[in-house]
C-alpha cells in the first residue's frame, strides 16, 4: 500500500483506484479458509436439526436447547482469542458461520451476531489485558451472554444525545442511571456494554449534554444485577425470536475497572465497534438471500400456469437471475472486506459500510421477489417467505440506518475535495489485475470512477461546507460508491488467481456488473435533473 | 484399543446424477461430496468405543487427495489421525479390489476392530465391509443396530428381514453400521480447531485389478406420471383394480 492510500472507496470519490486493495483477491491462507468452511459445514448440518424457524417465529422465542446447542458447538467463542477460551477465528471463518445459522433463521444468527459482533465487541478491541481475562472465558463459553446497549428513547440515529449517566463514587466506583431500549439480547445477557456520560474533570460543572461519552461493561450473574432492570420482550415486526428489550440502571453501582477505554472516549468505542458490527450484517442478509433464492427457483421449476413451469417466463426469469447476480455480489463485498480485514489491507469502514447498505438493499429486493415468484401461496403464513420478508425489513434500520450511512459515506467522501479540489486525480485511473475476458467490466468500471469524481467535484463546487447537508447528492454520490466497491468485488472475484470460475459463473458474474452499472447511472442520471428544490419545498409543507 | 473406521466420500445427497457422453461412468463436473452416511455412523461408534474401551481411531479411505476434507471432519468429530489410500482411480474399483487394499492396511495398522458403514450412499453394493472381513479373516456383523463391545468380544444386534438377530463374536471383528446404531455427533469448534493438529497420511493404494468391470450406466427411467383414478369411497374399487392388473403389487 501507497503512503497516501486514502481506502479504497474513499479514495473512487478522488478518481482514484487503490487495486492493491483489492486485487489480487485477499483470501486468507487455505488454513483459515478450511476452517471458515468447517465451521459453516457443522453449523448447517446442526442447524437443519435443530432450529425450526417457524417455531422459533411463532414461539417469539428461542428455545433453551437451540441456545445450549450453540454453547456445545462453542459457537460464542468463535473469534475470541485461544488464550481465553475462544477459537480465535478471523473475520472470514466469522461470516461463515453468520451466513449458515442465518440461512436457516434469522432470530438465532441476531443473538449470535448481538454477542459476538457487537456485545463484547468492544473487551476484544479496547479491553485491557486484566480486563479480557475477566471477560473473555466466560463469554467463549457462553455461560455469558452479551449485549451491546446504546440506544435511548431520544438517542437514535443521534446516539450522541444519549442521557445516561455513570458518575465517580469516592471509592473510585461508578454510579449507573439511565434507560437503553431496544437492546438486543436484553432478555438472555449478563454483560453489557454500556455507554454513558461521565462527568468531565476539567470541566465537572458542565451542563448533561456537554459531558462527554465513557464504555462501561456491566457484568454479573443474571439474578445478581442489583440496579439493573430487564423489560418486558417487545413484540416486533421481525425477528420474533430474539429478545430485544430495554435495559434500565438505577444507581446500579458497578467497580472501576468497567471502564472501557479511556475515559471520555465511550463514542469513539461505540462507533468503531459498529463498524464492525456492519459487516457481519451483510453476512446475514446473504445466509437469508440464498434461503429465499432456494425456494423461489424450487417453486418457479415446480409451478406449471398455461402448461408450463413458470420458470419459463421471462419476467420469472427476470427475477430469479437478478437474485443470483445480486447474490453473487453480495457475497463478493462481503468476502472481499472480510479478507482486507484479516490481511489487514488498509482500512474498511467504509467498505464494510457499503457491503451493509448492499446487502440489506438487495435481500429486501430479493425476498420480495422470491414472495412475487410464489404467488398467492408467498402469502401464506403456512409458508416461510412472508417471514423472511418480515425478518429482511430491520436490516436497514439498525447498526446505522441505510440513511445516516449513506449521508456519513458521502461526508467522508468529499471531505478531502471541500478542503481542496487538487485532491482529484490528473490522470485516468487503472483497476490492475483483471482477468483478459473482463476487460469490457473492467473498462466500465474504470471509467465509471472518473464519473464518481466528475460528481463529486460538482457536488464539493457547488456546495461547498454545506455539503454535508446536501442530502439527496450525499445520498446519490453513495449509491455510485456502493456500485462501484461491489463491482471491483465482483470482478477481483472472478480474477482470483486462485478461481477457476466455469462459464456460468462468469456469466453470473457478468450479469452482476451490468446490474450494478445501471444502478450507478441511475444515480448518476439524477444529479443532472435535481428535483432538489421542488422536493424540499413540497416535504416541507407536508410537515409544516 | 487399535480401531479403524472406514469411510467413503460420496456425491452429496441432492446431487443430480448425469451420466458421461461413453455412457460407462457418472459425470463429476460441478459434483460436491461428503461422508457416505453409513459411514458417519461407523465413525461415530469407533469413537464411542474408544471412549469406553481407550485407545486409538484411525480413519481409513481410499481415494483421492481430496478426500482429506472429508478426513479431517472424521478427525473433527474425535477421530485420531486419517490415512487416504490414494488412487486416482478409485471410483473405478470393484468391491473386491477396494476392499483388498483395505485390508492390507488394516492388518499393517494391527487394527482389532474395524467399523464400515452398512454400504455406500453411492453404489449401494453392501459389499465391501464383509469382503474385507473375509480377506482378514475376521469375524463380521453387518447391520448392526446395537452394540456391546469389550477388550476380546462383543454382542451385536443386526437387522435383518426376519426380525432381530443377536450375535456373539470375538474380537477382532469388522462390524458395519446400519442406521439406528448411534446419533454422530456435531463436530464442535474445539473439535475443529484440534483437527488440524492431528495427522493426515496419504499412501498410494495397493494395485490390484478390479474384476468387476462397469461396462455400461444407465439412469432410472423416468417414472410415469400419477393418474387419478376416482374420488370419494367410490374410488376404492378402481383403485383395487388399478392395483391388481395394471401394477401387479397386491
Ligand atoms: C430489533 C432491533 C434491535 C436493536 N438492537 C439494538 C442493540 O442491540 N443495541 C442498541 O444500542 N440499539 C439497538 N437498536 C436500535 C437501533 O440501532 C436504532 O433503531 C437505529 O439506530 C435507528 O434509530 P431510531 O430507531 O431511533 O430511528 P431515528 O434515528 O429516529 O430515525 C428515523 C428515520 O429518520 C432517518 N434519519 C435520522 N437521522 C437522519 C439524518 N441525519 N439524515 C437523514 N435521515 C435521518 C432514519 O434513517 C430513519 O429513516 C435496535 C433496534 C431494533 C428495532
Amino acid at each position: 500500500m501507497t503512503a497516501q492510500s486514502f481506502g479504497f472507496v474513499r479514495s473512487l470519490f478522488l478518481g482514484r483506484i487503490e487495486s492493491s486493495a483489492v486485487m489480487p483477491f485477499p483470501h486468507p491462507d487455505a488454513d483459515a479458509q478450511e476452517t471458515a468452511e468447517s465451521v459453516a459445514e457443522m453449523i448447517r448440518e446442526w442447524a437443519a436439526d435443530a432450529i425450526d424457524p417457524d417455531q422459533i417465529d411463532r414461539d417469539k422465542t428461542i428455545s433453551a436447547d437451540v441456545i445450549e446447542g450453540m454453547r456445545e458447538l462453542g459457537l460464542f467463542g468463535l473469534t475470541i482469542p485461544e488464550e481465553f477460551g475462544g477459537a480465535g477465528c478471523g473475520q472470514l471463518a466469522y461470516i461463515s458461520a453468520l451466513e449458515a445459522i442465518s440461512n436457516r433463521c434469522a432470530s438465532t444468527v441476531t443473538v449470535f451476531a448481538g454477542h459476538l459482533g457487537i456485545g463484547m465487541k468492544g473487551i476484544l478491541l479496547y479491553g485491557t489485558p486484566e480486563q479480557k481475562q475477566m471477560w473473555l472465558p466466560a463469554l467463549a463459553s457462553g455461560e455469558q451472554i452479551a449485549a451491546f446497549a446504546l440506544t435511548e428513547a431520544c438517542a437514535g440515529s443521534d446516539a450522541g444525545a444519549l442521557r445516561t449517566t455513570a458518575d465517580p463514587e469516592p471509592d473510585g466506583s461508578w454510579k449507573l442511571n439511565g434507560r437503553k431500549v431496544w437492546i438486543t439480547n436484553g432478555g438472555i445477557a449478563s454483560l453489557f456494554t454500556v455507554f454513558a456520560r461521565t462527568p468531565d474533570p476539567e470541566n465537572p460543572g458542565a451542563p448533561l449534554m456537554d459531558r462527554p461519552i465513557s464504555a462501561f461493561v456491566v457484568s454479573g450473574s443474571p439474578d445478581d444485577l442489583p440496579g439493573l432492570s430487564v423489560g418486558a420482550p417487545e413484540l416486533k415486526m421481525g425477528l420474533c425470536g430474539s429478545s430485544t428489550t430495554e435495559v434500565g440502571f438505577e444507581d446500579m453501582v458497578i467497580p472501576a475497572d468497567a471502564l472501557l477505554g479511556e475515559r471520555g472516549q465511550g463514542f469513539k468505542v461505540a462507533l468503531n465497534i459498529l463498524n464492525s458490527g456492519r459487516h457481519g450484517l451483510s453476512a446475514c442478509c446473504t445466509g437469508q438471500a440464498k434461503l429465499a433464492r432456494k425456494l423461489a427457483v424450487a417453486h418457479a421449476k415446480e409451478r406449471e400456469q398455461f402448461g408450463v413451469p413458470i420458470a419459463s417466463f421471462g419476467m420469472i426469469q427476470e427475477m430469479l437471475a437478478g437474485m443470483d447476480a445480486d447474490i453473487y455480489a453480495m457475497e463478493a463485498s462481503t468476502k472481499l472486506t472480510a479478507g482486507m480485514i484479516d490481511l489487514g489491507r488498509g482500512e474498511t469502514m467504509l467498505e464494510a459500510t457499503c457491503c451493509k447498505m448492499y446487502a440489506t438493499e438487495r435481500l429486501w429486493d430479493i425476498c420480495n421477489n422470491a414472495l412475487q415468484i410464489t404467488g398467492g401461496t408467498g402469502f401464506m403464513r403456512e409458508y416461510p417467505y412472508e417471514r423472511i420478508l418480515r425478518d429482511a425489513r430491520i436490516n436497514m434500520i439498525f447498526e446505522g440506518t441505510n440513511q445516516v450511512l449513506r449521508m456519513m459515506m458521502g461526508t467522508q467522501g468529499l471531505r478531502p475535495l471541500v478542503k481542496d479540489l487538487g485532491a482529484l486525480a490528473s490522470d485516468a485511473p487503472t483497476l490492475d489485475g483483471v482477468r483478459e475476458d473482463f476487460a469490457d467490466e473492467r473498462a466500465v468500471f474504470e471509467s465509471l470512477v472518473t464519473t464518481l469524481a466528475e460528481k463529486s467535484r460538482d457536488v464539493a463546487e457547488r456546495h461547498g461546507k454545506a455539503a454535508r447537508n446536501a442530502q439527496p447528492d450525499l445520498r446519490r454520490l453513495s449509491d455510485m460508491a456502493i456500485a462501484l466497491y461491489v463491482m471491483a468485488a465482483v470482478i477481483a472475484r472472478v480474477s482470483s488467481p486462485d478461481a477457476t470460475p466455469e462459464e456460468s459463473e462468469l456469466n453470473v458474474a457478468r450479469l452482476a456488473c451490468s446490474r450494478l452499472a445501471r444502478s450507478f447511472q441511475t444515480a448518476a442520471a439524477e444529479t443532472e435533473n435535481p428535483d432538489d428544490e421542488l422536493m424540499a419545498k413540497v416535504a416541507s409543507e407536508m410537515t409544516a | 484399543m487399535n480401531i479403524v473406521a472406514c469411510i467413503k466420500r460420496v456425491p452429496m445427497t441432492e446431487t443430480q446424477a448425469k451420466v458421461t457422453a461413453d455412457g460407462q461412468s457418472l459425470d463429476t463436473s460441478g459434483v460436491e461430496y461428503m461422508t457416505s452416511f453409513y459411514d458417519e455412523i461407523a465413525v461415530e461408534e469407533a469413537v464411542k468405543t474408544k471412549e469406553k474401551l481407550g485407545g486409538e481411531v484411525t480413519v481409513l479411505t481410499i481415494g483421492p487427495s481430496d478426500a482429506t476434507k472429508q478426513i479431517r471432519e472424521c478427525l473433527a468429530k474425535g477421530s485420531d489421525k486419517g490415512i487416504i489410500l490414494t488412487d486416482d482411480a478409485w471410483a473405478l474399483r470393484d468391491c473386491r479390489s477396494t476392499a483388498k487394499a483395505l485390508a492390507a492396511k488394516v492388518q499393517e495398522l494391527g487394527g482389532e476392530v474395524v467399523f464400515a458403514g452398512r454400504q455406500a450412499t453411492d453404489r449401494d453394493n453392501a459389499s465391501v465391509g464383509p469382503m474385507l472381513a473375509t480377506y482378514l479373516g475376521w469375524a463380521c456383523v453387518t447391520d448392526v443396530i446395537e452394540l456391546e463391545l469389550e477388550a476380546d468380544k462383543g454382542v451385536a444386534k443386526r437387522e435383518s428381514e426376519a426380525g432381530v438377530e443377536t450375535y456373539e463374536f470375538s474380537l477382532p471383528a469388522v462390524i458395519t453400521c446400519q442406521k439406528d446404531l448411534n446419533e454422530p455427533r456435531y463436530a464442535g469448534l474445539k473439535g475443529i480447531m484440534a483437527a488440524k493438529k492431528k495427522p493426515v497420511e496419504e499412501v498410494p493404494a495397493a494395485e490390484e485389478a478390479s474384476q468387476a468391470e462397469v461396462v455400461r450406466v444407465e439412469l432410472p427411467p423416468a417414472r410415469k406420471e400419477g393418474r387419478v383414478v376416482g374420488e370419494g369411497p367410490d374410488a376404492v374399487e378402481a383403485l383395487m383394480t388399478a392395483l391388481q392388473t395394471e401394477a401387479k403389487v397386491l
